[in-house]
């Protein structure tokens, strides 16, 4: 069974892609885990989303009326915004095997992009080299994407305290002596 | 290259010259103000004398009292309002080939049930010997200019009523809009068979709006029309029928009626009119109109809060008080939503429009066809000059 795309992929490079929402205002939350079938099925993480005008010359204006009577009364709106979102590669598949480097290519153009079903983002997450690939971000704060990722990632571990400590000393690794980086992601691991 | 330094000293006499014909515009208003409330307290009186006159202007026939008002009706909760518009890419004999594009947009947006909206852009390429030529009074002539425009309003006309069509079949009540005038006047005068076949088709499609009661009206966005100035020109003339053609005061100075000439009823509406309330609903006496039918279109003028337009409605949707109430309350209704003009009509601009990039890149497609298929086609000359200056 095939789940329903949630996006589709409108520009891509080697470690990032941008897709458009099929719904308005319904992007994947921030830190998901989520796929793109592509020549591979390459896996990524949500680490930025926003709604907009779709004409660059058009500029959203304040109406002062709720999202309700908005739909009933200009329902042009809906029509001319469109949400995007934009997802960080952390690895693919091939040969039936999870890959935590990157794909030997980006995203194909016009793909199609699904959340990851909760036993992918655990066979994802059993490793933790997609710590390194957030690491790289530089469009979200760092400490809350790594922390957002965690959360999801421990959800699908159900309630595995040793994930939570094998977490804690990859990120030692990788984020090596900034400690204020390292105690803001534990605190907002914990929250 | 204009010559700007020139070009301002021109704009500086033209403001001089404009405020004089301003002072000038408000005397004739208050005249015809003042005309206006006199004609209207022995309103069949000058009904009668409208009738036994015969003037070479547009005269609007008038049914009642002229500073009779009507105020906004409410507008239904549900609603669905359908518009379309058009635009093209002209034939040019400078490009590969002489074929012409038309795009023609509809809008359909569903009010108070979430419903939602719809856009839709299609594009035709027009480039056979038939499309490009018409036989036309005997004569084979390039589809272009008018002929071209006359085209497009058809094709934008079908669109609009098939859509509205479509959304009266959902059960709502639909009001369709189209931008600009429902009087075809620039038929007159054309041959006969040509203005038969254009009239059959327009006729037609209002005849399908009509059967399934879906309003069509034509929105003018500041009319220069001037019907009910020239009705109060004719009750100027001291004479008892006015005839022009054996005016007495034809070698005066300054005839009777020629006191508020110039004027545009606009401006006189807008002394009467307050936001959202609408005039009486005025004949036209466009020649046109004649071969309309039961179609025929009248006109009122609406204060929609930043101007007074005119809208064209047909007799059948006049003649019904549901009707025309439903045609004023979203005329209003939608000026208001698009901050000045009707949010359909400007969304369907939008979705129709043919920015000067995508008329390039039509070509540059065109060309590159044309190459890959080996013709050996070539942009005039002119053209590639005008693409490609040197120095």
């Amino acid at each position: 069974m095939q789940d329903d795309e949630i996006g589709e992929v409108i520009g891509s490079s080697n470690t990032e892609f941008i897709a458009e929402s099929v719904l308005l205002h319904n992007s994947p939350p921030f830190g998901t885990f989520i796929k793109v079938q592509s020549r591979e099925t390459i896996y990524a993480a949500v680490f930025n989303a926003y709604t907009h005008s779709l004409e660059p010359n058009r500029l959203a204006i304040a109406y002062h009326r709720s999202e309700q009577e908005l739909r009933d009364e200009q329902p042009q709106i809906f029509e001319l915004l469109k949400t995007k979102f934009e997802a960080v590669i952390i690895g693919y598949e091939s040969e039936g095997a999870v890959r935590y480097h990157l794909p030997p290519q980006p995203p194909r153009i016009h793909s199609f992009v699904y959340p990851c079903r909760p036993l992918e983002v655990r066979r994802l997450t059993s490793q933790f080299h997609f710590l390194r690939a957030l690491m790289s971000v530089e469009r979200a704060p760092r400490d809350e994407l790594i922390a957002a990722a965690i959360r999801t990632a421990y959800a699908e571990h159900k309630g595995e305290r040793s994930f939570l400590v094998k977490a804690g000393k990859e990120m030692i690794k990788i984020i090596g002596d900034d400690y204020e980086l390292l105690s803001s992601i534990l605190r907002r691991i914990q929250d | 290259m204009l010559d700007l330094m020139e070009v301002n000293q021109q704009i500086t006499k033209m403001a001089t010259e404009s405020h004089l014909v301003a002072d000038d515009m408000a005397k004739r208003l208050a005249l015809a103000v003042e005309r206006l409330h006199l004609e209207s307290a022995r309103w069949q009186e000058f009904v009668d004398k409208l009738s036994m006159s015969k003037t070479s202007w547009l005269v609007a026939t008038i049914h009642e009292p002229l500073n009779r008002t009507y105020g906004l009706p409410p507008r239904p909760g549900t609603v669905t309002v359908v518009a379309a518009d058009g635009s093209q890419i002209m034939p040019s004999h400078h490009e590969v080939v002489p074929a012409f594009l038309l795009n023609i947009a509809t809008v359909i947006l569903h009010y108070g049930n979430g419903g939602g909206a719809a856009f839709t852009s299609t594009p035709s390429l027009f480039y056979r010997d038939e499309d490009l030529y018409l036989d036309y009074g005997g004569e084979r002539v390039q589809v272009t200019g008018d002929l071209l425009g006359m085209r497009r309003t058809l094709m934008e006309f079908d669109g609009l009523i098939e859509q509205a069509v479509a959304a009266r079949n959902g059960g709502d009540a639909v009001c369709a809009l189209s931008d600009g005038s429902l009087i075809l006047w620039q038929l007159e005068g054309r041959p006969p068979d040509y203005q038969e076949s254009m009239l059959r088709d327009y006729l037609a499609c209002l005849e399908k709006g009509n059967q399934q009661g879906v309003p069509i009206i034509g929105y003018i966005s500041r009319p220069r029309s001037r019907d009910v100035v020239n009705a109060l020109r004719v009750g100027l003339c001291p004479e008892d029928a006015p005839n022009y053609d054996r005016c007495p005061y034809e070698q005066d100075e300054q005839p009777p009626c020629a006191q508020i000439e110039g004027l545009t009823d606009r401006r006189l509406f807008a002394n009467l009119l307050k936001a959202g309330e609408r005039s009486q609903v005025f004949g036209s006496t466009s020649r046109i109109l004649n071969k309309y039918g039961t179609h025929r279109i009248g006109f009122f003028y609406l204060h929609v809060g930043s101007e007074i337009v005119r809208i064209e409605l047909p007799q059948w949707v006049s003649a019904n008080a549901a009707l025309l109430d439903l045609v004023h309350a979203v005329a209003y209704d939608q000026a208001q939503k698009g901050m000045g003009y009707p949010v359909a009509l400007a969304e369907a601009h939008q979705q129709a429009v043919v920015r000067g990039a995508e008329r390039d890149l039509f070509y540059d497609m065109v060309t590159a066809v044309f190459r890959q298929r080996g013709a050996s086609m070539a942009v005039s000359p002119k053209n590639l000059r005008k693409r490609r200056m040197t120095v």
